[in-house]
């Protein structure tokens, strides 16, 4: 006996999701917990939607916080050492030889932020789910799903991180400045409030161990301490978190020269970057790419910004030998003013 | 001879600060919730709102009741949420498969192949069901929930959820050509 139950479960077929998709979004997920910790807050989650809860990790590191949360997992026993890079201080010529044509350039700067759509689509400014971002020049970092919500939250002062790119734009200068090792320095835990690095990431309290000891027995396991990183995981977690946060500094601040010259220098001293010239919806683009073999194996990320001016045009992630879907940025300058007055 | 933690133990975990806890909750689920999505808005959308989901359900794991093993109803309250939530702040450029029933801002049915004579008759009949029906039918129906866990993915008491349910029901039974549709699928059966 057929009943109407039974029909309807006819007509549930969909196509199902791709599994790369799930492991994008694991790494949103991912990331969520790792800056939950960095926080230190596991008990709450955040207040407001922070960036990457539209997607802003996958097409911006996933492998970067993935990565450092391994470390978490791991057991971070020292905080980076930017000293432990072996890259030159001259690093790659593409890069610094942008960087410098950049700085030569004088172009005034209109309105006081910028304002960021990141979409899947070369050619359009359309909002797609990644929502707009808006940077102001003073630092701060509205986000809204539409431009309705983006110009509440401005007019509400509602700022949705804890100042990660003021600090990461404030390295990225320095590096404009040439001071390179105080520049990956501060780079290097520019993702942390207040550029440092908290205590439990950098080792599990007592009351933590014990924790794992007592789940461990109850599981009927034996108590496997977390394993120490290795120098050369450490060295890659620390050139991931400079490759993360330069990433940062490039897209919170793309229209000041001097950010843009100053994360041209530090990623011409990363020592697995790889430039190559390539051409993004019809523009000469240069293509860099970073990968850490020894924490994230297999994993690579592309940076793709225009050949003549650094300005960020993509971003890419793949693992695991399958793509992951392009993000592309569409900058534009406005006023704080006109955005909280939906005029924009 | 120890069995695995059950997702509740899991999330009690995730908030003692297990990073592996929460994920090890979601692999659980999500093939689950991913058809849960794709089935009401597409695979495009799904994919877009899955991580978002887990975001969402991180965030608010701690108000999970303990009381409960099973976190999948829970975690298709939080994708119902964020699915609401997506259709209501959708740009007005992005396109629609069905714009008929947005007005509640949930259109379950968007996915489902209207080609099919009987689909089509079932369809029909489905958009003459409130916005709260549709719901239960459809995670009875599709998800393979129980009345009392569809009940808690959607906020409902059990005994509300069933009495929903038992309307929902009879509602779709009575709707135009549904009475005709079983009484030939019936026949053929014989």
């Amino acid at each position: 006996m057929v009943d109407e139950m039974d029909l309807l479960s006819g007509l549930k077929a969909a196509k199902s999701v791709r599994p790369g998709a799930y492991e994008e979004a694991h790494d949103v997920l991912r990331a969520a917990i790792r800056i939950e910790q960095s926080m230190n807050a596991p008990k709450s989650g955040p207040r407001r939607r922070a960036r990457w809860g539209r997607g802003r990790l996958v097409g911006f590191s996933a492998a970067g916080l993935a990565a450092a949360a391994v470390g978490v997992a791991l057991v971070v026993t020292s905080t980076p050492s930017p000293a432990a890079s072996t890259a030159s201080a001259a690093g790659n010529p593409l890069l610094t030889r942008l960087a410098a044509d950049i700085t030569a350039k004088k172009v005034p700067l209109k309105g006081n932020a910028t304002l960021e759509i990141r979409n899947r689509l070369a050619n359009s400014a359309a909002v797609q789910t990644n929502g707009l971002d808006l940077y102001t020049d003073s630092g701060a970092y509205f986000w809204g799903n539409d431009k309705g919500e983006l110009s509440q939250t401005v007019a509400e002062k509602e700022t949705a991180d804890g100042g990660e790119t003021e600090q990461a734009i404030e390295a990225a200068l320095i590096a404009a400045k040439d001071d390179i090792a105080t520049a990956r320095a501060k780079m290097s835990v520019a993702n942390y409030p207040g550029g440092v690095v908290p205590k439990n990431s950098v080792s599990p309290s007592q009351a933590e161990i014990e924790k794992i000891k007592a789940a461990d027995k109850a599981q009927g396991r034996p108590y496997t301490p977390p394993k120490p990183l290795t120098a050369e995981q450490k060295k890659e977690q620390t050139d991931n978190l400079i490759w993360m946060n330069s990433a940062t500094a490039l897209t919170a601040a793309p229209e000041n020269p001097q950010v843009r010259a100053g994360v041209l220098k530090i990623l011409a001293t990363m020592p697995n970057v790889e430039v190559t010239h390539t051409t993004t919806a019809g523009q000469s683009t240069l293509t860099l790419t970073d990968s850490w073999p020894k924490l994230d194996p297999g994993y690579l990320e592309s940076w793709v910004i225009n050949a003549s001016d650094g300005f960020p045009v993509a971003q890419s992630g793949y693992g695991g030998g399958s793509p992951s879907q392009t993000t592309y940025y569409h900058v534009s300058r406005v006023t704080l003013a006109q955005v909280a007055a939906g005029k924009f | 001879m120890t069995s695995d933690p059950d997702d509740s133990e899991l999330i009690a975990r995730s908030l003692d600060g297990n990073a592996d806890a929460f994920v090890e909750v979601v692999r659980r689920h999500e093939t689950a919730v991913g058809a849960y999505l794709a089935r009401r808005a597409g695979r495009e959308v799904a994919e877009d709102l899955l991580g978002e989901v887990w975001v969402a359900a991180l965030a608010s794991r701690a108000s999970y009741d303990r009381s409960f093993p099973d976190a999948r109803p829970w975690l298709f309250g939080v994708a119902h949420n964020t699915l609401r939530r997506h259709w209501r702040l959708r740009p007005a450029e992005d396109p629609v498969a069905d714009m008929s029933s947005m007005a509640a801002g949930w259109d379950p049915w968007s996915a489902v192949d209207s080609r099919v004579d009987a689909a089509t008759v079932l369809r029909q009949a489905l958009r003459l069901l409130s916005t709260p029906q549709q719901e239960i039918l459809t995670l009875v129906a599709w998800e393979d929930l129980t009345v009392a866990d569809a009940g808690r993915a959607l906020g409902l008491p059990p005994g509300t959820a069933r009495r929903q349910l038992h309307e929902a029901r009879t509602a779709l039974r009575n709707a135009p050509g549904m009475a005709t549709l079983l009484a030939d699928q019936n026949t053929v059966k014989q």
